[in-house]
This record gives C-alpha cells, sequence and structure tokens, in this order.
C-alpha cells in the first residue's frame, strides 16, 4: 500500500470514527438499530457543502451536527411520541431525507466542491502538506469529541440515557423520562454522524445524493471490528474500540483496493464483515455444543 | 397518606373478555404504615399497584398522595414520590452500569440537580454509607457491573435506590418471591429496618402468610377487587395463620 493509500484511509478512519461514535451511541448505548443513519450523513454533508460553498467552511461543522440531529430527533418522536417501532421509524426518516437532501443540494444529485475553500484549505496550503496532513485536524477533533462524550454520559442526563437503553423497565419505575432520554440520545447519535458526512464532504471535495447507502452496516463493521480489538465494557472503552475499528476498516478498505477487486464490491465486503462478525459467537457456540456431546458419547461407550 | 377514592379499572372494557380488576375501590393508608398485602391470583393486587404507580390509569376514582393528586401523574414524575421493588430481581438495576452509577441514577430522584451534573466525591461518601448499611460489604466494589452480583444482592440494592431519597411512599411487589430463602430472609430484615428507621410509608404484596404475619403493622387481605380484611393493632397482632388461612378460603 502506498503511503498516500494509507494516510487517506487513516484521514478518512478519524473522520469514520467520529461516524462510529454515533453509532455506537444509538446500537449500543440505546441499544436500537437506529436507520436514519444513510439519510442523515447525506443531510449533514450537504449542510456542509452549503457553507463551504457559501465560503463558511467552519460553520459547516456545527451546521452539518444540527442538521444530523434534527434528523435524529425527528426519528425519536416518531418512535416515542407516534408509537411507531424503532426500525420503521429510522427507515420513514431515511426515506423522506432523500427528498430533503436533494433539495438542500439545490436538486443536484451531485454537488462538486474543488473550486471552494474548506477547513483543510489552511493547512494545505502551509508547509504541512504532504500525505496525511489532515490528520492535524481529524485527530484532535475526534478524540476532543471523545472526551467530551466520556464526560457527557457520566452526567445525570447521560446516565438516564445509558439506563435507557440498559434496563428499560428499571427506568420506567425511576424517575427518568425515557421519551426524553431517547430524543436527546438521538439528536446526539446523529448529531455525530451528520458530522461525519459534513467533513466526508469536505475531505473528499464533492457530496452525492447517494453517499449515504449502506452506512448504517459500514458503522456497524467498523464497531464490531472495534469490539474485536477493544473489549467493550464502558462508554470509554465501546469509543475507544470504535475509533480503532473504523481505521481499521478504512485500512482493510484501502487493502482491498490494491488487489483487482473492483471497488464496487465494497459494500458487500463491508456486508459480510458484519453478517460474519455477528454469527461468530452463534457458530462457536454450536461447535462448542457439538464438541461437547462427541466427548461425552466417547466417555459412555 | 395514601388515600383512593372509589377508584375503578375494568380490562378489555365491552368485549367478551371484560374483566373487573377494581371496582369503587377505596382504602386509606396513614403516615408510617407498614401494610401487608395479601391475595390471591387475580383479587386485583397488581392491578392496584399498577395504578398507585402510574403504571397504569383508572377508569375513574382519585388517588391522593399526601393531598396531591396523582390519579393521571405520569409514571415518571410519580417516581419521584414512589420507590418501587418488583418481583425480579433484574428488574431494578441496569446489569452493563457499575453499582455506583446505578445508585446515581437513584439519587436523581428528588435532589433537583441540573441534567449535567456529575457524581461529586460527597456523593460517592454517601453511596459509600449508604452501602454499608447493606452488610453485604458492597461499599467496596462500587465500580463492579452491578450484572455481576447474585439476585439477593441486586435485590437489596434495589431496595436501598427504592429509599435513598425517602419516598412518599413505598410498594414492594412480592420482592423476595424470586430469592433463595436465605437471601429472601436477609432481604426482608433489610426491609423492615430500612422502613422502619425511615419512617417510611409501605405496602407490601406476599403471598406468604409467615411473612405477612411477621412483617409490617396492618394487614390487608384482597380478594375480587375488594378489601375482604383489614386489620391493625390488636387485631392485626393477636390473628393466627390458621384463622387467615380460613380467610382465604372463604
Amino acid at each position: 500500500m502506498s503511503a498516500t493509500a494509507f494516510f487517506g484511509a487513516m484521514e478518512l478512519g478519524f473522520i469514520y470514527a467520529i461516524f462510529t461514535f454515533g453509532i455506537f451511541i444509538s446500537f449500543r448505548i440505546l441499544n436500537i438499530p437506529d436507520l436514519t443513519t444513510d439519510g442523515s450523513f447525506v443531510l449533514g454533508a450537504a449542510a456542509s457543502a452549503l457553507c463551504v460553498i457559501n465560503g463558511m467552511p467552519y460553520l459547516g461543522i456545527p451546521a452539518s451536527m444540527l442538521a444530523g440531529a434534527a434528523a435524529g430527533v425527528i426519528t425519536a418522536l416518531l418512535q416515542t411520541k407516534c408509537g411507531i417501532q424503532p426500525i420503521l421509524s429510522g427507515i420513514l426518516t431515511m426515506t423522506g431525507l432523500y427528498s430533503i437532501n436533494l433539495a438542500v443540494m439545490m436538486n443536484r444529485s451531485n454537488l462538486p466542491l474543488l473550486q471552494y475553500r474548506n477547513i483543510f484549505t489552511p493547512i494545505e496550503e502551509s508547509i504541512l502538506s504532504r500525505p496525511g496532513f489532515r490528520l492535524v485536524l481529524l485527530i484532535p477533533l475526534a478524540l476532543i469529541i471523545l472526551l467530551a462524550l466520556v464526560f457527557f454520559f457520566k452526567t445525570q442526563l447521560g446516565l438516564s440515557i445509558r439506563a435507557t437503553g440498559d434496563n428499560a423497565e428499571m427506568v420506567r419505575a425511576s424517575s427518568i423520562d425515557t421519551d426524553m432520554s431517547k430524543i436527546v440520545g438521538f439528536a446526539l447519535a446523529n448529531s455525530l454522524i451528520g458530522l461525519g458526512g459534513g467533513l466526508v464532504a469536505q475531505l473528499q471535495q464533492s457530496v452525492d445524493i447517494n453517499m449515504g447507502a449502506g452506512m448504517v452496516v459500514v458503522g456497524l463493521a467498523s464497531l464490531i471490528i472495534g469490539e474485536m480489538l477493544i473489549r467493550s465494557n464502558s462508554v470509554l472503552r465501546g469509543l475507544l474500540g470504535a475509533v480503532a475499528g473504523a481505521v481499521a476498516y478504512r485500512l482493510i478498505i484501502a487493502a482491498i483496493l490494491t488487489t483487482n477487486l473492483p471497488a464496487s464490491s465494497l459494500k458487500l465486503i463491508s456486508a459480510l464483515i458484519v453478517a460474519i462478525a455477528i454469527s461468530v459467537p452463534t457458530f462457536r457456540k454450536k461447535l462448542q455444543l457439538r464438541e461437547q456431546i462427541r466427548r461425552n458419547g466417547a466417555n459412555h461407550a | 397518606m395514601l388515600e383512593i377514592h372509589s377508584l375503578s379499572k375494568e380490562f378489555n372494557k365491552g368485549t367478551p373478555d371484560a374483566q373487573i380488576a377494581l371496582d369503587q375501590f377505596a382504602m386509606t393508608i396513614e403516615d408510617g404504615e407498614f401494610v401487608t398485602l395479601l391475595g390471591g391470583n387475580g383479587s386485583g393486587k397488581s392491578t392496584l399497584f399498577n395504578l398507585i404507580a402510574g403504571s397504569l390509569f383508572p377508569d375513574s376514582g382519585t388517588i391522593l398522595l399526601e393531598g396531591q393528586d396523582v390519579t393521571f401523574l405520569p409514571e415518571h414524575r410519580r417516581a419521584l414520590l414512589v420507590g418501587r421493588v418488583f418481583q425480579n430481581p433484574l428488574t431494578g438495576t441496569a446489569p452493563n452500569m457499575t453499582i455506583e452509577e446505578n445508585l446515581a441514577i437513584a439519587y436523581m430522584r428528588g435532589t433537583g440537580r441540573s441534567l449535567l451534573h456529575r457524581t461529586t466525591k460527597q456523593d460517592r461518601a454517601f453511596f459509600r454509607e449508604q452501602l454499608s448499611t447493606l452488610g453485604l460489604g458492597l461499599e467496596n466494589r462500587m465500580n463492579t457491573r452491578i450484572g455481576l452480583l447474585s439476585g439477593g444482592q441486586r435485590q437489596a440494592i434495589t431496595l436501598l435506590m427504592a429509599t435513598m431519597v425517602k419516598p412518599k411512599l413505598l410498594l414492594l411487589d412480592e420482592h423476595t418471591a424470586a430469592l433463595d430463602p436465605q437471601s429472601a430472609t436477609r432481604v426482608t430484615e433489610l426491609t423492615e429496618r430500612i422502613v422502619s428507621e425511615g419512617q417510611i410509608t409501605t405496602i407490601m404484596v406476599t403471598h406468604s402468610i409467615a411473612t405477612a404475619l411477621q412483617t409490617g403493622n396492618r394487614l390487608m387481605l384482597l380478594d375480587r377487587g375488594q378489601i375482604a380484611m383489614d386489620l391493625q393493632g390488636e387485631a392485626r397482632r393477636t390473628i393466627t395463620r390458621q384463622e387467615l388461612l380460613d380467610c382465604y378460603a372463604r
């Protein structure tokens, strides 16, 4: 793998780490599969692109977060106040977002941003312009968000959100408003997913209406790889796992791209990673049981 | 003081499966009373508990807690006033969170702190002191995930969580029924101590006549949504197991 490819993967990896924090919050902390992701990722990217086009690339960071958070709130409201099943709520928001994303992108399916300045331009223009220069910005950003999340999940609100995902029955008998926990949790998760999209837009200097397709699976793949690397039993370790998993995922993809496999096979590979990683424990259990039965049989013979 | 006036609840109303759980039910429980509530399956105990705790809402009637009408107060708001311990020891605690974090959640009740408050050193010292009263050595395991504890330990912590901030009413729903005999005895002793030390108004549902006779200072028997027996003072002290069993059979 060339240095350019390696550092390119690292840069994307740290952006995907922030995105994977969002997946971690919905899938692991709230324990709810959130399919808003595919839509909120693009919404964040589109919002970020608008800021870039209007010459305010830094505004793209809060704008993509706010846009993502708004999408998360919609999904949470559908779930809590309208009684729609979690998965369907996410699908509904994601579907509706397709039209909204197109509108934000001024009804164009692709927005090239090459000719505009973005948050990485100042570093690029300085002496730091060499492969991986964007990491100077991305690693501290991911680290700050990680620390902020670790802090947040120790506050009363953070504990309430964690308890809501951990034991809904307990929470119902406590003074925690579970609807509120879910709304805040989904807003937070999707704000990070939106930010991921916004950063990708500025890094790749383009936004495509279909760039969100399959992002849930990509996030899950990163999360699961991370959990294999760092066993998660706390928020801190979970988030560190998300970073490790996201970077590893991008490196795996970069490695695959150096082979003869076509780039179009990436989605299939992501899906396979998730399917295999989730099914491994089940198969392991079955094998153990079979082994045990075999040994028992041998003892009786 | 808990006052319940003409409380009615019917399930599957207007269908052939309609079932009246409570009909014009009334009762008053004074401050500091510890009521043991007996009754067969389908006698309306669970419905009554769910209505008091806010998991269900009645068709008619009112529930007053210290004069405040809580009949339709949402469950999580009512949890500020009512502490609750369930039969299943897995219900009351969050397994993947530590002992300290679970206590912090319980401590949120009525402390009126900001949402961004984090557990302070003083809080931690208070939790430690509270845990030590359980006599289970858990004060030295504050960072242990609750899911690693036994059912008895978890139920003891749940009880602590329900009473750490003194509730206006404590509801115990057969909270020792799923424990082994030793743990059940320990949790029962603990319950009696916490309730009497805190002078907490308590209703305890139990299926054990022995427990109903040993604990509390008032005994009620529920039957088909009505109070079939209500014993206090002298009558409560002198009733025998056999007399109680005879009442059940009627």
